[in-house]
């Protein structure tokens, strides 16, 4: 390691931003085992690069598991079609995305599932935005897009989030 | 509901934790496989000089030059430059040379590396461009074409902002 930084220091590091890497990197491979190989890749490479890794390099961070999830997709996708196997069979795995309380356990299905429908450049804004905690300029930054595309992206995924959830609005949004 | 409350209404689901096993990995993983030296992802820039050794390597360049210079004047004489040249049969088509037909490039592939590079002026993410350069000549004369294929690869460091 870095003697800048103690050993184990990617520790703290890990404990903040895990579970939300491994939503970001759900939302192109959704079965939580290659999530989990996708931040571990990600996570290694970026903490070997940034031993000291403060706040303002967490956007690399996402941006490496970002990268890991897309070299993981082409590379199944690719074993997909030597072996003649429909994709979707490879890609999807029911696994929820979120630790709820028995309380939120519905509504979590519902937005997990709207999620869903989301297109993949909405989606990944959105879960940057909300779970990830990164400001439009990071994000901006972490998926190669301007801050105007990525505002624009956040707020057609609130609408069609708000569209999909619009028939259980009177019992819970 | 307006974005703010589903915003919060989103904000209140927690992503699902890791296994357990993942942590163990990635520190199995930190801890076994060597860390990045610590010149990578720096650019490697020449050690500055002093005056002295700047003022020796420009007298050593200057004497290279003359040195040249007096070379080619006595391997030039003025006998020779001043002598009649051979008049020449005017050029049969086999003896024309080839002539430059067209070049096209093709792009390859763009990888747009993931990793920042700390230089000077900040941050910089690499950009490499590869191409398939195409440069053909044709023979005026036969007709005859000659063509050949080059990898072309172009590194462009780009500004990161991350604010």
């Amino acid at each position: 390691m870095n003697e800048r930084a103690p050993a184990d220091a990617w520790k703290t590091c890990y404990r903040e931003l895990a579970p939300r890497l491994l939503l970001f990197a759900r939302q192109w491979v959704p079965g939580a085992a290659d999530a989990e190989d996708v931040v571990q890749t990600a996570f290694v490479k970026f903490w070997r690069r940034q031993p000291d890794a403060q706040r303002e390099h967490y956007p690399l961070l996402y941006a490496a598991v970002r990268s890991s999830a897309l070299d993981l997709l082409r590379g199944t996708e690719r074993r997909v079609r030597r072996e003649a196997e429909p994709a979707v069979t490879v890609l999807r795995e029911d696994a929820t995305f979120f630790d709820c309380t028995v309380e939120q356990r519905e509504d979590a299905a519902l937005i997990e599932a709207a999620l869903r429908e989301l297109p993949a450049e909405q989606r990944e804004v959105l879960v940057l935005r909300i779970w990830g905690g990164l400001t439009f300029a990071e994000i901006a930054a972490t998926l190669g897009a301007s801050i105007n595309t990525v505002a624009s992206r956040h707020r057609y995924a609130l609408e069609a989030l708000r569209r999909q959830l619009k028939p259980y609005a009177h019992e819970r949004f | 509901m307006n974005d703010s409350d589903l915003e919060n209404q989103l904000r209140a689901l927690s992503p699902a934790a890791p296994s357990a096993g993942l942590a163990a990995r990635i520190g199995r993983d930190l801890a076994t496989a060597p860390a990045a030296a610590p010149t990578a992802g720096v650019i490697a820039r020449p050690a500055r000089t002093t005056f002295a050794l700047r003022w020796l390597r420009d007298l050593g360049w200057a004497g290279a030059g003359a040195a040249a210079m007096l070379a080619g004047v006595m391997f030039f004489s003025p006998a020779e430059k001043l002598a009649p040249r051979p008049v020449s049969a005017p050029p049969v088509a086999d003896e024309q040379s080839y002539e430059p037909a067209g070049t096209s490039r093709e792009l390859v592939s763009v990888k747009d590396s993931d990793e920042l590079i700390e230089t000077e002026d900040g941050p910089v993410r690499e950009v490499r461009y590869t191409y398939l350069e195409r440069l053909a000549w044709a023979h005026p004369g036969t007709g005859a074409r000659l063509e050949i294929e080059l990898p072309r690869e172009d590194v462009f460091l780009l500004p990161v902002s991350l604010q």
